[in-house]
């Protein structure tokens, strides 16, 4: 070894990175050469002085990681209980339209909610939809009512004692004849209330089991 | 008696979920890690915080460490790229020096130098380029072989070793005008 590949060896040599058999011939090398001895002496110098001068100190804090299990912040726990809360609300509201069955109706210019289970107690509502034929019939009978009352009160006497006189007579006839038009226009004007009436009531869902119940019934406007 | 885990056992359990484990690699490589970017960066605070960001990242990126005996290289690699990304870094000075002089190690018995001469090397050493700076910190003060500086600072060894001859000049010659 010369001392070209001495020197080459030296950060080795310091670093102690070296195969005996490498160390073995430095040493042999180091012996003989006056100058090798002094490069290493200064490798060896230089690298005691700068430990010296800047000693390892501890960190001022530790170096933690973050922990997978961490702990849930209280924004996250209040998010997670408001989505809970806001499930159940609708679930149970949900719950309440199955079980109650709400029916709106719109009658008279008055709006009313009725329960399914409250009507039901009675036996004689039911939340099935009223069927057309049942309206007209309902219609039917109030303006055969209505014509009987007509002309009851178009001849309030029957069998009159007193002989009316020509004059009264045509009189009479002539209102009747009014009254009977009344009528027709009546019904013409409640049969098209009855068609909405239906499709209303076809839309609520609601309706009487009985259509003898007189509550139920369209009544006739009479004007 | 029982012996420490290794480094590669440690990585290995990490890896398999437990996490006591990779903070047992941390307790094992905080010192030396944070005194390596301490001396690096002449400042305490920018090198807590690389220190901190590199056991961040190499917990999360561990999967990634093929050769697991070799933590400690790959995670000094890591905290190497971070603070040559890092633009905060402020340039050594000696003010800095001065300040980690205060330090209660430095003042240690077993290291009875003058105040003044650990500042003059302290300069010295922060006044390297910091390619050069590097190599003489991995080597002289961690003790790193050439192959591992390799893989450190992803540099041919023969480069490493003539940054280590160049830099060993300047000190020499550092050092004797300081005379």
């Amino acid at each position: 070894m010369n001392c070209t590949d001495f020197e080459k060896l030296i950060a080795e040599r310091v670093g102690e990175e070296l195969s005996a058999e490498q160390k073995a011939e430095m040493d042999v090398h180091e012996k003989s050469c006056a100058h090798c001895r002094l490069v290493l002496a200064e490798w060896q110098k230089i690298q005691t002085l700068l430990l010296a001068s800047w000693p390892a100190e501890e960190p001022r804090r530790p170096f933690f990681l973050p922990n997978p299990r961490r702990q849930t912040t209280w924004l996250e726990t209040a998010r997670t209980w408001f989505g809970l809360a806001s499930m159940a609300t609708v679930t149970g509201c949900f719950l309440l339209l199955v079980v109650l069955r709400p029916a709106v109706s719109y009658d008279h210019s008055q709006l009313s909610i009725n329960f399914g289970a409250a009507r039901s107690e009675g036996g004689t509502m039911s939340a099935q939809a009223v069927t057309q034929a049942q309206v007209q019939a309902w219609v039917r009978q109030a303006l055969e009512q209505a014509t009987v009352a007509g002309v009851a009160e178009a001849q309030p006497t029957s069998g009159a004692s007193q002989i009316p006189s020509s004059t009264e007579e045509a009189r009479r006839v002539t209102q009747i004849g009014v009254q009977v038009e009344m009528l027709k226009e009546n019904q013409s004007a409640l049969w098209q209330q009855v068609e909405q009436h239906g499709l209303y009531l076809q839309s609520a869902w609601r309706g009487p089991s009985d259509p003898s119940d007189s509550k139920e019934k369209p009544t006739f406007n009479r004007q | 008696m029982k012996t420490a885990e290794t480094d590669k056992e440690l990585v290995e359990q990490a890896l398999g979920g437990r996490v006591e484990a990779f903070n047992l690699l941390v307790w094992r490589w905080q010192r030396q890690l944070y005194n390596f970017l301490l001396r690096l960066t002449g400042n305490r605070s920018v090198a807590e915080d690389i220190c901190q960001e590199a056991f961040l990242r190499s917990y999360l990126n561990l999967k990634e460490l093929r050769e697991r005996e070799r933590f400690a290289s790959w995670l000094f690699r890591i905290a190497v790229n971070l603070y040559r990304t890092d633009r905060r870094r402020p340039a050594p000075l000696a003010a800095d020096c001065a300040e980690l002089s205060d330090s209660g190690n430095a003042r240690d018995s077993a290291h009875p130098m003058s105040r003044e001469m650990q500042l003059a090397i302290r300069t010295l050493i922060s006044r390297l380029e910091p390619e050069l700076r590097e190599v003489v910190l991995l080597r002289f003060f961690h003790g790193f072989q050439f192959d591992e500086m390799s893989g450190i600072l992803d540099c041919p060894v023969g480069t490493l070793k003539s940054r280590l001859y160049k830099a060993v000049d300047e000190l020499r010659t550092g050092l004797e005008s300081q005379k």
